[in-house]
């Protein structure tokens, strides 16, 4: 039992520290981060442009499921992905036909990715229609 | 066409995005197929967080990169192996699935700096990943440190006892801490403002305690300016 709140009380101490640290390095003025940067043996500029391209990618992700699907005439409403054992799941509004993807290597599955939305000709005509 | 400016065409008369005649210098431009409502926002809510990224400076960047390690280092074995690119991919997609009211993304009020937004949801994130983390796998061998503070190599299991789940992870754990505060060693001010962070006291409780009303800020710096040399800067 002791044992415990002694793994307990570790580990609280060691998420506490590096929290304040991810917090505190926040407030380092841009000159210090860049020549902190440059004192650790890499070049800021290089460092900087390396995350934008994390950010970008994941963007970047996330836009090639939804052209897929597109492209397949589904339509997934961007606010209704959640996170499931393998990833991030949502279904076609138009058919409900379902698709995943992995965020971290960008894989996408489901019976949505088989073939064209079997809805989306009834929806496009009735948009016609409406439209006249 | 200015590549910067960005565009969304409609095609409302199309049934899917294939369909759409485009010239090649277009067919990166986004579509907007569906006229029901919840296509546009996400289509504009992506235009503004991609111009958000594009504006960050090189500091604002780093700064996120450092924070998102330390974060993930924050997890321990909760992290299973993501690194802070993982943390910070993950607040970016969250924030791109969050245009409006949603189950997992995080929407961007554009009142609150963009920054400080993407910290806010990897804090959230972290998080989540550590309360997901089922704290039951065995520990291996591996990943055990094998060298202490001053590079001596040892067992940590040399004293544990046998059948003590909990006794491995909390050497682990004991032993970062000691390598961080070791670092410090020649620092006293470092040392304390360390262990009130240890202890979850405040900034003000810690300049308090220790008398370092004055010295807080700088002290700060000289932490995270070490820890960084010691890390190897963002992507060690």
């Amino acid at each position: 039992m002791k044992n415990m709140a002694d793994k307990k009380n570790h580990d609280e101490r060691l998420e506490r520290l590096m929290d304040r640290l991810a917090e505190s390095v926040l407030g380092l003025s841009d000159e210090a981060i860049l020549a902190e940067t440059s004192e650790a043996g890499a070049d800021p500029q290089r460092e900087a442009e390396c995350t934008r391209l994390v950010l970008r990618q994941a963007s970047k992700a996330l836009d090639n499921v939804h052209k897929h699907l597109s492209d397949l005439g589904h339509t997934v409403n961007s606010n209704d992905w959640y996170r499931g054992h393998s990833g991030y799941h949502n279904t076609c509004a138009t058919c409900g036909s379902f698709v995943s993807f992995a965020a971290a290597t960008g894989e996408m599955r489901g019976e949505a990715l088989d073939g064209p939305c079997p809805e989306s000709d009834r929806y496009a005509y009735r948009r016609r229609e409406a439209s006249r | 066409m200015n590549p910067s400016q960005k565009m969304i065409i409609a095609a409302f008369d199309y049934q899917n995005a294939g369909q759409v005649p485009r010239p090649p210098e277009l067919m990166n431009i986004p579509l907007l197929i569906d006229s029901r409502n919840f296509q546009l926002p996400r289509l504009l809510e992506k235009i503004e967080v991609e111009r958000a990224i594009e504006a960050l400076t090189p500091s604002d960047l780093l700064r996120l990169q450092r924070s998102a390690d330390y974060r993930v280092q924050s997890l321990g074995r909760a992290a299973c192996g993501r690194t802070g690119e993982d943390l910070l991919s993950e607040a970016q997609l969250r924030t791109l699935m969050g245009a409006g009211a949603t189950r997992e993304g995080r929407h961007w009020n554009k009142q609150v700096d963009f920054v400080w937004h993407l910290t806010g949801a990897m804090r959230s994130i972290s998080s989540c990943w550590k309360r997901q983390f089922k704290d039951i796998e065995p520990y291996l061998i591996s990943e055990f440190p094998t060298h202490d503070a001053q590079g001596q190599e040892r067992s940590p299991l040399d004293n544990v006892a046998s059948g003590d789940a909990a006794a491995d992870q909390l050497l682990i754990e004991k032993d970062e801490e000691d390598r961080v505060l070791a670092t410090f060693n020649d620092d006293p001010e470092a040392t304390q403002v360390l262990q009130g962070w240890l202890d979850g006291l405040t900034k003000d409780e810690i300049m308090s305690e220790y008398g370092l009303r004055k010295q807080y800020a700088a002290v700060v710096r000289r932490i995270l300016k070490l820890l960084g040399r010691r890390n190897g800067g963002s992507r060690g």
